[in-house]
């Protein structure tokens, strides 16, 4: 279903990529995120929702995204998906390669193709992602008969069989119900089921399971987990819990003030996370293995004002271990300096914040931190 | 799922509060009845911490408000401190109800958005006709960890979610109560203000010598601030437990599912409480409605264990540990 975008070229795009090489050499990325910015323009000047994000996702892959609120999270993900485009509200800059396709340089209908195709998308709140005066079968055909062209009947017949594929039991019973006569488990099977119908390559879910019960949130991430086995797709899944992304995606980036600030294999980010944050982050979750009234490490303070953040690193005012220059230089998001090389104090703007991959040569355990001082490693304990 | 029973029940005198067969139904037109609680009987002690666990629906919230009196529930008994509550006069209801304080989930829209926080914190003595002194309204909002310099004239929207929730912690501590209800005070919140949030609750209840109740859905959170842990299903109570050992020895096929649920083990932690081997999820039954329970058990219809006579019979709850009830024909047998 994607002819349409190979025009604009797999063998060309290995050019601009050349900091973002994959691990079986001479397949690009399927995504391409590059120096991403989104500010949205308020009465109280421009918030940098997201301010130099790089990434790279393969086929196949699961990468997470987590932060509190206001660190761009969801912000990163709408606009990845073309949802947040330059416009009289906020400005993209940066550049977004779905499957070779420039998202934000393509036009509204062939953005629109690729919603779908290319890229899908599953919200938080079930309820309000589902039209209430439309039936769930209408849901499931409208896209269905728009993007794939299929007929009333064979339309029909696929959304049943979507309904079947995530879960649904009596799918063609469900075809005639709307919206409020599910549960918020099933209505969110069902946006899936809707991000799924055309296949997507790419599927970003933005705080899937938060509306959801415990019980409810894990048969999601199951069927989530199965859906990308059984389809091949990669998916980012954005969530402010860390238990939810844990174990369930392979690459973890943590999000700060609209920057990456840490990006790591999923087991070894959390196992030793180097980025004060991150360990912040880690260390004020209450453990179900720790004893009744253990203390909780908070984080002292609030997130910067995106508006204006602060001069340096956007999380000095908050960290235990910030010292002075912290305040002075930002910190460049790289691997970890070589033995004898000093912390990097580049004049810190952005654009070098920003270069970020996880499929580098250096192989799956490749980790990329902004800090100027950061967390000592946890020697690993052998003998 | 029975929870009938009063097993659980303790003596003596110290129990701050005393909920018997606390039964809450709201009518849902067409002749419906939403059976949100249906006989629950919990006990607290003087500075203990009972949580409330279970998802949405189970009837936690309307259990914390029916013995709040909010509204007061269709039948059954809330002693507090010795007195009863449900079919007291407005008036006196009033006057004993001081001693027990609610922190809700979304604290924002709990405050009113056009008073400033000094008015705020100082309402509730004000309502009972002791203004309070200025003195006493700043070392009040010092003591829920706001600067009362900087936040004095602010309004709700002026501050953050973390801030509004002390802001309410600072309106109930007010009144001196010897119980507080919280219900899920910390839901709505980042996990880094969870934690701050957390913390001060802890605090507060020593320092103040509170009891408290708190209703949450989050495993981790309600383990780590209760002493005594009640798990609840579709209005009625599963297990009781004491809450250091919820991981390890908790026996309802329902507690089960619900640690099962946990994507905890993933975060590299230790395995001191890890959930030991036990049901497997469900797959995608569609739940029970309130409207219509289940005969019998009303967890049957998603439990593994399930025989017949859990359709007939309602389990009642019965000890099998140290302060550890269960209401199951099944499990821990």
């Amino acid at each position: 279903m994607s002819q349409r975008h190979h025009t604009s070229g797999h063998h060309t795009s290995g050019h601009h990529t050349s900091g973002h090489r994959a691990p079986d050499a001479g397949r690009a990325p399927l995504l391409v995120v590059d120096d991403l910015r989104t500010e949205i323009h308020t009465p109280r000047g421009d918030m940098k929702a997201v301010d130099g994000v790089s990434l790279t996702l393969d086929a196949g892959e699961t990468l997470g995204i987590v932060g509190e609120s206001g660190s761009g999270k969801s912000v990163l993900g709408r606009t990845i998906m073309g949802l947040y485009t330059t416009g009289s509200t906020m400005t993209v800059s940066g550049r977004v390669l779905v499957d070779g396709a420039d998202v934000h340089a393509l036009t509204a209908a062939a953005r629109r193709e690729l919603w779908g195709t290319g890229v899908g998308m599953v919200f938080q709140d079930p309820m309000t992602a589902l039209n209430p005066v439309k039936k769930i079968g209408l849901h499931l055909t409208e896209s269905l008969r728009g993007h794939g062209g299929l007929s009333r009947a064979a339309a029909r017949a696929r959304a049943e069989e979507l309904l079947r594929l995530v879960g649904i039991p009596e799918p063609a019973r469900r075809l005639d119900q709307y919206p409020h006569e599910l549960s918020g488990g099933m209505r969110q099977r069902v946006v899936i089921a809707m991000a799924l119908a055309n296949s997507p390559k790419l599927l970003i879910a933005d705080e899937p399971t938060t509306a959801l019960d415990v019980t409810v949130q894990k048969q999601i991430l199951d069927l989530l987990g199965r859906l990308q086995d059984e389809l091949g797709m990669a998916i980012i899944l954005v969530s402010h819990n860390l238990q939810v992304v844990a174990g369930r995606a392979d690459r973890v980036a943590v999000m700060y003030a609209g920057r990456i600030v840490e990006l790591a294999a999923a087991d070894a980010l959390f196992a030793a996370p180097r980025h004060p944050y991150t360990e912040a982050l880690l260390a004020s979750v209450p453990r179900l293995h720790h004893p009744p009234h253990s203390r909780l490490e908070a984080i002292g303070g609030a997130p910067p004002d995106m508006v204006a953040p602060p001069p340096g690193c956007r999380f000095a005012p908050r960290c235990r271990y910030a010292r002075e220059d912290c305040r002075q230089a930002s910190p460049v998001l790289g691997p970890e300096p070589g033995p004898g090389g000093g912390p990097e104090n580049g004049p810190g703007n952005g654009r070098e914040a920003a270069r970020v991959s996880g499929s580098e040569p250096g192989g799956e355990g490749a980790r990329v931190f902004a800090c100027h001082h950061p967390v000592r490693p946890v020697t690993a304990g052998g003998s | 799922m029975a929870g009938t029973g009063t097993a659980h029940m303790r003596s003596g005198q110290d129990r701050v509060l005393v909920v018997d067969d606390l039964v809450v139904r709201f009518p849902a037109g067409r002749g419906q009845t939403v059976h949100a609680v249906s006989g629950v009987s919990f006990d607290l002690l003087d500075g203990e911490t009972l949580g409330i666990l279970g998802e949405s629906g189970c009837g936690k919230s309307s259990a914390g408000r029916a013995v709040m009196q909010l509204p007061p529930p269709t039948s059954g008994s809330v002693l507090l401190d010795g007195t009863e509550l449900t079919g007291l006069p407005p008036r006196a209801l009033r006057t004993r109800r001081r001693k027990m304080q609610m922190i809700l989930q979304d604290p924002v829209s709990s405050l009113n958005p056009r008073r400033r926080v000094k008015d705020l914190v100082a309402e509730g003595l004000s309502i009972w006709g002791t203004r309070p002194s200025r003195d006493q309204v700043e070392s009040m909002i010092a003591s829920v960890g706001l600067d009362p310099a900087v936040v004095w004239d602010r309004r709700p929207h002026e501050l953050s979610g973390g801030q509004c929730q002390r802001i309410c912690i600072a309106r109930a501590l007010m009144l001196d109560p010897r119980v507080l209800i919280c219900d899920e005070p910390v839901s709505s919140l980042d996990v880094s203000v969870q934690a701050q949030i957390l913390n001060l609750l802890e605090e507060t209840k020593t320092r103040y010598g509170l009891s408290m109740v708190f209703i949450a859905h989050d495993l981790a959170v309600v383990k780590n601030i209760s002493d005594r842990i009640m798990v609840m299903y579709l209005g009625k109570v599963c297990e009781v437990t004491p809450s250091a050992g919820l991981a390890a020895s908790a026996l309802h096929p329902y507690t089960r599912l619900l640690l099962a649920s946990v994507p905890e083990a993933d975060l590299g932690a230790g395995t001191a409480d890890r959930p030991a081997p036990g049901v497997a999820g469900d797959g995608t039954v569609e739940l029970p409605s309130p409207l219509n329970p289940p005969s019998g058990c009303r967890f049957r219809t998603r439990c593994p264990l399930a025989t017949a006579r859990c359709a007939e019979e309602e389990p009642l709850l019965r000890e099998v540990g140290d302060g550890h009830h269960l209401a199951c024909h099944n499990a821990g047998i």
